[in-house]
């Protein structure tokens, strides 16, 4: 008798702990979206994972993915991991999966039919890792965008440039009017500048053909030399002086008027739209610099580090949900100035630019894999390195960091 | 009662079950070390090079009689050996992993077992309660320092990228760092810094001290000035200087507001001078610090001796260049070992100031480690820190082993 009421006592215990569970948890996000337009879309995700009863921990690290990639491995090596993290699509994450370290989204990607639903497929593949899925896509950004201010074109008495070529071309008018061609900034903004050269000079083909199938002889060929050259000439427009610690302020310095283009991705768009500018009034969007309309798959994927709280872990599957529903696509990508993962989102309050992006994203053909899909991050780190050496000190001639180049393809690791 | 006649009276009995207790904890520890693999790793590599370590500097440290049964001694060493070939198996005889692992690991327990019956676990028993006390120390200093550096060496040889995975590659990650051209920089820029930094801040700071020394009025009022800087953290004067220095809106466009309009100051943006900019935000920093340090040194030198000097008739500035200057050797090694250990590892002034840019003009090594660490190459930023090891090394060897040691032995 009193063995059976001890039982009894036990189960009441156990059945409570299990109430308790339906309680909501707090759970941690760390990003690196810290400029106006990023900050006023991640926001549209903490509103809409803060109503479902959970709580948004922002865990925002200032400065850029190479900043924050070793703040978020560190501490998700060191134990300490957060909830939830944003990284790019690739191989980034590769070895924390096959340690276990993250959590499989596989029954909720099954349950929520995101292999129907989520386009194109090349981003739920790079969250695939031997059959399973660990993290779920939200937005799809490209880089090939040049962003061009009118009014300076206009009141420099020039027709506002309709590409990459045009632009280079007036570039001595504007710099006789005391306004910089190209707004640039740098680390990793300038490879960005060089792998849109690539695309748009060399072509879509070439491009993946070099890193992918890490052709060496097109590495080391012609077209590829074309592009050197292309970035050789963009340097010599850009005052040293000028160049900028980060990407937004480049951006500012086209709002504002003090240059008159720069390349960056759409995410750029949401610093516009911050500053109440129109598309294709006030500036204009060149996807694929003008020269080629291509887009490449780059954008953001959440992953959810393993946690020993069954609550949290709860509560990660249903922010992992909220991510991908309609409303929370929409809200979140017109914030952010990207592409919806959803082909079934209404975007009637899309500006030019998204539409733009969306009539290539139909075409498959103009789509391509981004650099992380293709290549490892320690070597996307080496060029970054060599193109910025190159880009800061004349004295490096085309040729030799060419070459240099070819060289970090050589001894990639196979992927 | 003395601590030897406690441990003599207290050995016979609670001594020989505590021995048994600790020699059996020790044994299992060890095999656990051995054979099972240790987190992070596919092979039980850590686990083999944690217990070598701790055996070994357990029997150094201890003084271990080893000239007592030279035999042993032998043994022992050629276990050594055992694992050395283990360990390079891969390369010279071109056998499996597998077998490479074995034969460490046959040279690892080798050498426990001849430790063992050299006596090793008797000797912890003479003064037990002084070396129970040392123990935490003992331990720190084997897993913390040693454990940490021979593991750093160790992976430094794998090609890691996230994780510690024991894939051994030789000396792959050394011959790349050497042909990075961001590595080389990177060295060139420590080498500038350094330079630049100790001798400039031993300078100044020195002609700071003499001024301070000179009995001014509102001497602690220029003391807290001079000193107040190192009170901030180099991101903070990194930022400060960042602003003062950018040519858009910093110094030199106020010089060209007010007038000057051909006024140059662009160190930050200019890749040859970048790494000087770094050097001018470290001085202003630093400079007090080496200021406070002088002064004290000054101030510890007996007035007789200036008394005797100017009876001399010695001037002044030959008393402080002549007399003044050699007796403080002391301070002036104190100081230039903490300078020179701070220009070293410099890394959130560059972070702060410049970014390691333009391009890659100002980047220094620990950047370049920190990044390659938690970027995806962890053997190659291992790789750079060993690097950077050796470097410190060569240059404090030999000058602890002629302060230290030689001194000692000759005074």
């Amino acid at each position: 008798m009193k063995y059976k009421s001890i039982v009894a006592a036990l189960a009441a215990t156990v059945s409570m702990a299990f109430i308790g569970s339906v309680k909501a948890a707090d759970v941690e996000v760390t990003h690196w979206w810290t400029s106006g337009g990023e900050a006023a879309a991640v926001a549209e995700f903490a509103k809409a994972f803060d109503a479902t009863g959970n709580k948004w921990v922002d865990g925002a690290i200032a400065g850029s993915g190479d900043v924050a990639r070793p703040i978020i491995s560190s501490r998700i090596l060191g134990g300490n991991p957060p909830g939830a993290t944003q990284f790019n699509p690739g191989h980034d994450a590769d070895e924390m999966i096959k340690a276990g370290l993250m959590l499989d989204l596989t029954d909720l990607a099954k349950a929520e039919d995101w292999a129907n639903i989520l386009r194109p497929k090349s981003q739920l593949d790079s969250c695939t890792v031997d059959g399973r899925i660990y993290c779920v896509p939200v937005n799809l950004h490209s880089a090939q965008w040049m962003w061009t201010n009118r009014k300076i074109f206009k009141d420099a008495g020039l027709e506002p440039p309709k590409n990459w070529n045009e632009l280079i071309a007036d570039a001595p008018a504007l710099q006789a009017k005391g306004i910089q061609p190209l707004a640039v900034a740098q680390g990793w903004a300038v490879t960005l500048l060089a792998t849109d050269l690539m695309v748009a000079v060399a072509g879509v083909d070439n491009y993946v053909k070099v890193y992918k199938d890490r052709d060496l002889a097109i590495a080391a060929g012609p077209e590829m030399a074309k592009v050197f050259t292309a970035l050789d000439a963009a340097r010599k427009i850009v005052d040293p002086k000028a160049v900028r610690p980060q990407w937004n302020e480049a951006v500012g310095d086209v709002i504002s008027g003090k240059a008159a283009a720069n390349v960056m991705g759409d995410w750029a768009g949401g610093e516009f739209q911050v500053a109440n500018m129109k598309a294709g009034e006030d500036y204009d969007c060149l996807p694929g610099l003008g020269l080629t309309p291509v887009l490449n798959t780059g954008g953001d994927v959440f992953f959810f580090p393993k946690n020993k709280d069954p609550e949290v872990e709860k509560a990660q599957l249903k922010m992992a949900s909220t991510m991908v529903t309609k409303e929370v696509q929409v809200a979140f990508n017109l914030k952010k100035g990207s592409l919806p993962m959803r082909a079934d989102v209404d975007i009637s309050a899309a500006n030019d630019c998204m539409k733009k992006g969306l009539a290539i994203l139909a075409d498959a053909k103009a789509v391509f894999p981004n650099d992380a899909q293709m290549i490892d991050r320690d070597s996307i780190n080496q060029v970054t390195d060599i193109l910025n050496n190159f880009w800061a000190d004349p004295s490096v001639t085309a040729e030799a960091a060419q070459a240099k180049f070819v060289e970090v393809i050589k001894n990639a690791p196979k992927m | 009662m003395s601590d030897v006649a406690l441990n003599q009276a207290t050995r016979p009995v609670g001594g020989q079950s505590l021995k048994h207790w600790l020699i059996a904890t020790f044994a299992v520890l060890s095999a656990l070390c051995l054979f099972f693999d240790f987190p992070f790793t596919s092979t039980g590599y850590l686990g083999t090079f944690i217990g070598l370590v701790v055996v070994t500097l357990w029997a150094l440290i201890l003084d271990v009689p080893f000239r007592s049964n030279r035999s042993k001694a032998w043994l022992a060493a050629a276990s050594v050996l055992v694992c050395i070939l283990g360990l390079l198996s891969p390369v010279l005889l071109g056998v499996p992993q597998s077998v490479s692992d074995f034969i460490f690991k046959f040279g690892t327990i080798g050498i426990a077992f001849m430790l063992f019956a050299a006596g090793a676990w008797n000797w912890p028993f003479r003064n037990m309660m002084s070396k129970v006390a040392a123990l935490p120390m003992m331990l720190i200093v084997m897993l913390g320092f040693v454990g940490s550096t021979i593991w750093t060496i160790a992976f430094s040889l794998t090609d890691a990228k996230f994780f510690p995975i024991w894939r051994y590659v030789g000396f792959n990650q050394y011959a790349r760092l050497w042909t990075t051209e961001r590595w080389t920089l990177s060295l060139e820029n420590m080498i500038i810094y350094a330079v630049c930094f100790v001798s400039i801040a031993f300078v100044l700071g020195f002609l700071l001290a003499v001024f301070m020394d000179q009995k001014i009025r509102m001497e602690g009022v220029f003391r807290t000035i001079y000193l107040y800087p190192f009170a901030l953290s180099f991101i903070v004067t990194g930022h400060v200087w960042a602003w003062i220095m950018n040519p858009a809106y910093g110094f030199e466009h106020a010089v060209r507001q007010w007038g000057w309009t051909s006024f140059n100051f662009d160190w930050l943006t200019n890749i040859k001078y970048s790494i000087y900019a770094v050097v001018v935000a470290g001085l202003w920093q630093g400079t007090g610090l080496v200021m406070a340090l002088m002064l004290a040194g000054l101030r510890g030198i007996d007035d007789e001796v200036w008394k005797a000097a100017r009876i001399d008739g010695i001037p002044k500035w030959r008393i402080y260049l002549q007399i003044v200057l050699p007796m403080m050797r002391p301070v002036l090694i104190t100081t230039l070992v903490i300078v020179a250990s701070g220009a070293v590892r410099i890394f959130d002034l560059v972070l702060a100031l410049t970014q390691g840019g333009p391009g890659i003009s100002s980047q220094v090594p620990a950047m370049y480690v920190y990044e390659k660490l938690f970027n995806g190459n962890l053997a190659g930023g291992l790789a750079a820190s060993t690097v950077m090891l050796v470097m410190t090394s060569i240059v404090l060897v030999p000058w602890v082993y002629v302060e230290f040691i030689k001194g000692k032995q000759t005074r």
